[in-house]
């Protein structure tokens, strides 16, 4: 078990690595380089070369990317001049927000797409079968911007029953305290959830419905709920938890559309408002914590795999 | 039979690659036999109802982008202020006019040429990197192998949408650019995937052969190891087409794809939402309604030929 996790941690840092190296290609890419992005578009050569000779830009490009790496380490992502912040700062503002709407949003998707799965799984090839189907092949294939927008339209132009824009409060807890304002933005993340999580249930239990273990306890009499409930639930839950993993950076993107959509003040919209301004510090620094984010979370999806299934353990070993 | 999860191999390549790969029947004569090959392909497909609509979905828009502006003649470059937001079947515009006063049916269909085209040259560039990715990590493993995978994990981890951001932050995009960026981020599920056939395919006998009888490697991978995993190769550049289109709809609706005049349909919604309030549903509805009807079609299509020409599920 502790050897396949050094294993596995290793190889996420390995991962973080490689993340850190691509942000810091894109920061090389910047029109201008990183001077030009901190100085902004008016800034002399002059000043440049000082800004060059004094942030160590001009000394080869590894070293540069030493000494970044060092600033990221010590939880420094850069300054941002359009907002006279700090990256860091601006992020710990806004990351609680996108962390409440996204968990939100899992945790719902998780609960209504185990459920739908159980139950297709159970009366397959059946009218319900089909019809959720179907419906969560559409709810699949809209993209998370159109959904949000005909959410908007149905629910917030057309009968004023719940409102389109999220709390502007600063703090976690209002917007957590004024739920009608989450219904839309947490429903355009979920839907597309749903129909993923519940496709893959429906398979998970079938697979676990024709195993041994599922015959030997109806021998034993076991009632079909108990059946159900307690001995396939656990089993075909595994895989699911692979996928959390898998769907993090589907949900991360989905945030930042969803929260432009809504004008949700979370991590997404600082990132699109960034992009719209050219706040490039912002921008990288955003990206590379959505790079640890995605790799740390299939990295605590594969770690809670290997606590819940011994068999990974056992055969890793 | 056909059990169908969207998006199965893109958004879980590990679950799919952690079975063990079968990539068994298609090793058989691509010499002039594969008539019966194709042909029970083909009858899979057909017998399979969902792929049949998503093939009939993908080629009625299709039709419709590139026939349709035959038949129905629209002015989608000039302003006409006078004509602007009329209600659908006002003045023979059957789904009315946008803010410039474009006729927003003939718009639709101009749109969605861009649309296709990005989506289907996107696909086609990342299918081709990613199959020869795969299939040189697979094929010559060792460190080449770990090395490129481990890229393949750091590009995954960054979801496609940040960088294409950040790139579009940076670039003026054009159609070229866009095609050349959305490929260059989609080809890491093909490359991983198309690597796990490898695994299995390089240790047969007829690749064993090759390798004997003194060809490259470079022979076997083109002539043996890519034409043994050409269902793979198919199925994910289906589904990859349905990604580039979602994806290019994203960044046009974030304002950062192909700037006007021309015109996509993640535009006509990015600027449809600006009248959310003033009731103007079609300036959203068909747009949306058009991406997610050839992203849905593409996502059947991929379904039904992975059933037809997966030989995991082939007797």
């Amino acid at each position: 078990m502790t050897g396949y996790l050094l294993r596995r941690v290793a190889q996420g840092i390995f991962v973080l690595l490689i993340v850190t190296l691509i942000v810091f290609g894109l920061l090389q890419l910047l029109p201008g380089g990183p001077a030009r992005a901190v100085l902004g578009s008016r800034a002399t050569p002059q000043l440049i070369a000082a800004f060059n000779q004094q942030n160590g830009l001009n000394r080869p490009i590894f070293v540069q990317y030493g000494v970044w790496l060092g600033h990221l380490l010590s939880g420094n992502l850069g300054w941002s001049y359009n907002q006279s912040q700090s990256v860091a700062s601006l992020i710990t503002e806004r990351l609680p927000k996108t962390l409440a709407l996204t968990i939100t949003s899992v945790v719902l998707a998780l609960l209504v797409g185990v459920i739908i799965g159980t139950i297709q799984a159970v009366r397959r090839n059946k009218l319900f079968d089909y019809t959720s189907t179907t419906i969560g092949f559409f709810f699949y294939s809209f993209p998370p911007f159109f959904l949000g927008l005909l959410l908007v339209i149905l629910f917030a132009v057309d009968i004023h029953l719940l409102p389109a824009e999220a709390s502007q409060s600063s703090s976690v807890w209002a917007i957590l305290g004024d739920p009608r304002a989450l219904v839309l933005p947490v429903l355009t993340l979920a839907l597309g959830g749903v129909a993923l999580f519940s496709r893959y249930m429906r398979s998970s239990v079938i697979d676990n419905l024709v195993q041994d273990y599922v015959r030997t306890a109806q021998s034993k009499g076991v009632g079909q709920v108990r059946l159900l409930m307690v001995h396939v639930l656990r089993n075909a839950l595994l895989p699911i938890v692979t996928l959390i993993g898998l769907f993090l950076p589907v949900l991360l993107s989905g945030a930042v559309v969803v929260e432009s959509v809504f004008n949700f003040p979370g991590m997404g919209l600082l990132f699109w408002n960034a992009a719209t301004t050219r706040d490039y510090p912002t921008e990288l620094g955003v990206t590379v914590l959505v790079g640890v984010l995605t790799v740390a979370g299939s990295l605590l999806a594969d770690v809670l795999y290997a606590v819940l299934d011994p068999r990974v353990r056992y055969v890793r070993q | 039979m056909s059990e169908f999860e969207p998006g199965a191999e893109r958004l879980a390549p590990g679950l799919v690659t952690a079975e063990p790969v079968t990539v068994t029947d298609h090793d058989v004569d691509h010499t002039g036999g594969d008539q019966p090959w194709l042909f029970r392909s083909l009858r899979v497909f057909a017998a399979n109802r969902l792929a049949v609509v998503g093939a009939v979905i993908v080629i009625l828009l299709v039709a419709f982008c590139y026939i349709g502006p035959l038949v129905y003649h629209t002015d989608q470059i000039s302003t006409n202020l006078q004509d602007a937001h009329l209600g659908p079947f006002t003045d023979g515009h059957p789904l009315g006019t946008d803010e410039l006063g474009h006729d927003v049916l003939g718009r639709l269909m101009v749109g969605g040429q861009t649309s296709i085209e990005v989506g289907f040259a996107a696909a086609a560039l990342a299918t081709v990197l990613g199959t020869a990715v795969g299939a040189i990590a697979g094929y010559f493993g060792g460190i080449l192998d770990a090395l490129l995978m481990r890229i393949v994990d750091g590009f995954m981890a960054i979801p496609a949408l940040f960088i294409v951001i950040v790139l579009g932050t940076i670039f003026q995009p054009t159609k070229g650019l866009l095609i050349v960026v959305i490929a260059g981020l989609s080809w890491l599920i093909t490359a991983r995937l198309v690597r796990g056939d490898t695994l299995s395919l390089r240790t047969r006998d007829y690749v064993e052969a090759v390798r004997l009888s003194g060809g490259s490697g470079w022979r076997a991978v083109v002539g043996h190891i890519i034409p043994n995993a050409i269902g793979t190769i198919v199925v994910s550049g289906t589904f990859q087409v349905a990604d580039a289109i979602l994806l290019l709809a994203s960044l046009d609706f974030l304002g950062l794809g192909i700037p006007p005049p021309a015109a996509s349909w993640g535009q006509m919604l990015s600027s449809g939402i600006n009248y959310v309030y003033d009731g103007y549903w079609w300036l959203i509805i068909p747009p949306g309604v058009a991406i997610s009807l050839v992203v849905l079609g593409f996502n059947f299509l991929g379904d039904g030929l992975r059933d037809a020409l997966d030989v995991r599920l082939r007797n």
